[in-house]
C-alpha cells in the first residue's frame, strides 16, 4: 500500500515540479455512450512541459455519472479472476471457473475521482491525449440484483463499491474512468474532443454471495468501451 | 464502391452472428411417457415476442420434469428455459438452452428443487436479459 501511495506522490510531484509558467485550467464535459450512458464533468490545471510546451500534464478532479440497463457484472477481485494479485495479473489468463455474474436491471454509479491527464499538441489547433482516474469515492443507490452461478439465479441487493483506486488490471478497486481522445480547438477558449472511454463500474453485494475454492466475494465489475464526445473550456 | 463493400461485409457479419446465436427451429416431438402432472399453465409472449403452448410439471420415476407442449416462440439469441420465482428472473434455475423454437420438449428439473417455489416457466434471452414469454404453472 505504501508503495502505491509513493507512486501517486511521485506522479503528482512530477507534474508540479515540471510546472512551467504556461499553465491552463481546463473544465470539461464528456458524454460517453455504449453499454452505459456516462456523463463526466472534470476540472484540471494542466502544464506545458519543456521548451515547446507541446507535452502537457495535469492532475485534476472528475465526476462520472453512469446509467445502464440490464447489465452484467463479473467477479472483480484479481485473486479470483487471475489467481494472483501481483503485476502478473496483467498477463494472466482468466480462471473461468472462478468467475460468476451479477445482473442489475438499472445500475447507476457516481464516482468522484482524482485523475491524471497527459496530452500532446500535434498542432496549434489539435491535441491528442489520454487520462485515467487514480483514486476517489463512489456513491449511488442500493439496487436489486441477481447473482448468477451454475445455472442458478439468486436475488440479492448491491451498492457501488465506496472506494476507488487504480492499481493494475483486475487489482483495481471501484469505479474508474479513462479516456483517449483528440481535441480540436475552435478558438482560444473552447475546444471539442472525441474519442473513446474505457470505464470500470463496480458494485458490492450486501452479503458475500460468491463462495469459490474457500474464498468469498462480494465485488463485481463491469468493463465497458464506449464512444465519447466532449467540450473543453479554458478558464 | 467502398460503401458497397462495407455494406456486404456488414450484411455477412450480421447474418453469421444471428445464425450462430439463434435457437434451432426443428419441430421436436419429445413427450414424457407416464408420470403424474402436478401443475400446468399456458405461455404468453411479451410485447414484440410471440410465445404460445403450455408448460406442465410432471413427476416421473422420482424426478420432476417440465414438459412444453405445442410450444412455439419467435427466435432470438441465447434463449434459455428458466423456472423462476417471478417474471424478472430475480431468483431462478436455468434448465438449459431452449432446444427448439417449436414442438414438444422435455427439460429436467435439478433434484432437490421444490417447484412450488418457482411457479413461472420463462423463455429468457440470457445474453440481453430479455423475457420472451412466460407461463404461470399451477
Amino acid at each position: 500500500m505504501k508503495r502505491r501511495f509513493t507512486l501517486l506522490f511521485v506522479l503528482f510531484a512530477a507534474v508540479t515540479t515540471f510546472a512551467q509558467q504556461k499553465k491552463a485550467n481546463l473544465a470539461e464535459l464528456s458524454l460517453s455512450a455504449g453499454d452505459w450512458f456516462t456523463v463526466s464533468a472534470s476540472y484540471t490545471p494542466i502544464w506545458g512541459l519543456g521548451k515547446s510546451k507541446k507535452l502537457k500534464m495535469g492532475v485534476g478532479i472528475r465526476l462520472n455519472s453512469s446509467f445502464g440497463n440490464n447489465l452484467l457484472f463479473e467477479t472483480a477481485p484479481a485473486k479470483l479472476t487471475s489467481g494472483q494479485t501481483g503485476p502478473g495479473v496483467l498477463f494472466a489468463e482468466n480462471i473461468k471457473a472462478n468467475i460468476d455474474t451479477l445482473r442489475i436491471n438499472s445500475p447507476q454509479v457516481n464516482a468522484l475521482n482524482l485523475y491524471y491527464t497527459i496530452e500532446y499538441a500535434v498542432s496549434k489547433k489539435f491535441d491528442v491525449g489520454f487520462n485515467i482516474d487514480l483514486l476517489g469515492f463512489s456513491f449511488g443507490g442500493s439496487k436489486p440484483a441477481t447473482y448468477l452461478s451454475n445455472n442458478v439465479g439468486t436475488a440479492t441487493t448491491a451498492k457501488p463499491t465506496a472506494f476507488n483506486l487504480l492499481l493494475i488490471s483486475d487489482n483495481d478497486l471501484g469505479t474508474l474512468n479513462s479516456e483517449i481522445y483528440g481535441r480540436y480547438h475552435l478558438n482560444k477558449k473552447i475546444a471539442l474532443k472525441a474519442g473513446a472511454t474505457f470505464i470500470f463500474n463496480e458494485y458490492k453485494t450486501t452479503t458475500k454471495v460468491q463462495n469459490v475454492a474457500g474464498q468469498t466475494n462480494d465485488r463485481f465489475r463491469n468493463k465497458a468501451l464506449m464512444a465519447m464526445v466532449g467540450i473543453s473550456f479554458k478558464i | 464502391m467502398k460503401k458497397n463493400i462495407l455494406f456486404i461485409l456488414l450484411a455477412i457479419a450480421i447474418a453469421s452472428c444471428s445464425k450462430k446465436d439463434s435457437t434451432p427451429d426443428t419441430n421436436l416431438n419429445q413427450n414424457i411417457v407416464g408420470g403424474t402432472p402436478i401443475g400446468t399453465g399456458s405461455f404468453t409472449g411479451t410485447p414484440g415476442h410471440t410465445v404460445s403452448g403450455s408448460a406442465t410439471w410432471v413427476t416421473t420415476n422420482g424426478e420432476t420434469k417440465l414438459q412444453l407442449s405445442n410450444f412455439s416462440t419467435s427466435n432470438g439469441p441465447d434463449l434459455r428455459v428458466y423456472v423462476s420465482k417471478d417474471l424478472n428472473a430475480s431468483s431462478f434455475i436455468s434448465l438449459g438452452k431452449l432446444q427448439s423454437t417449436s414442438g414438444n420438449q422435455v427439460y429436467t428439473i435439478p433434484s432437490g428443487t421444490d417447484v412450488k417455489n418457482f411457479p413461472y416457466a420463462l423463455i429468457w434471452c440470457q445474453q440481453f436479459s430479455v423475457l420472451f414469454g412466460s407461463a404461470l404453472v399451477k
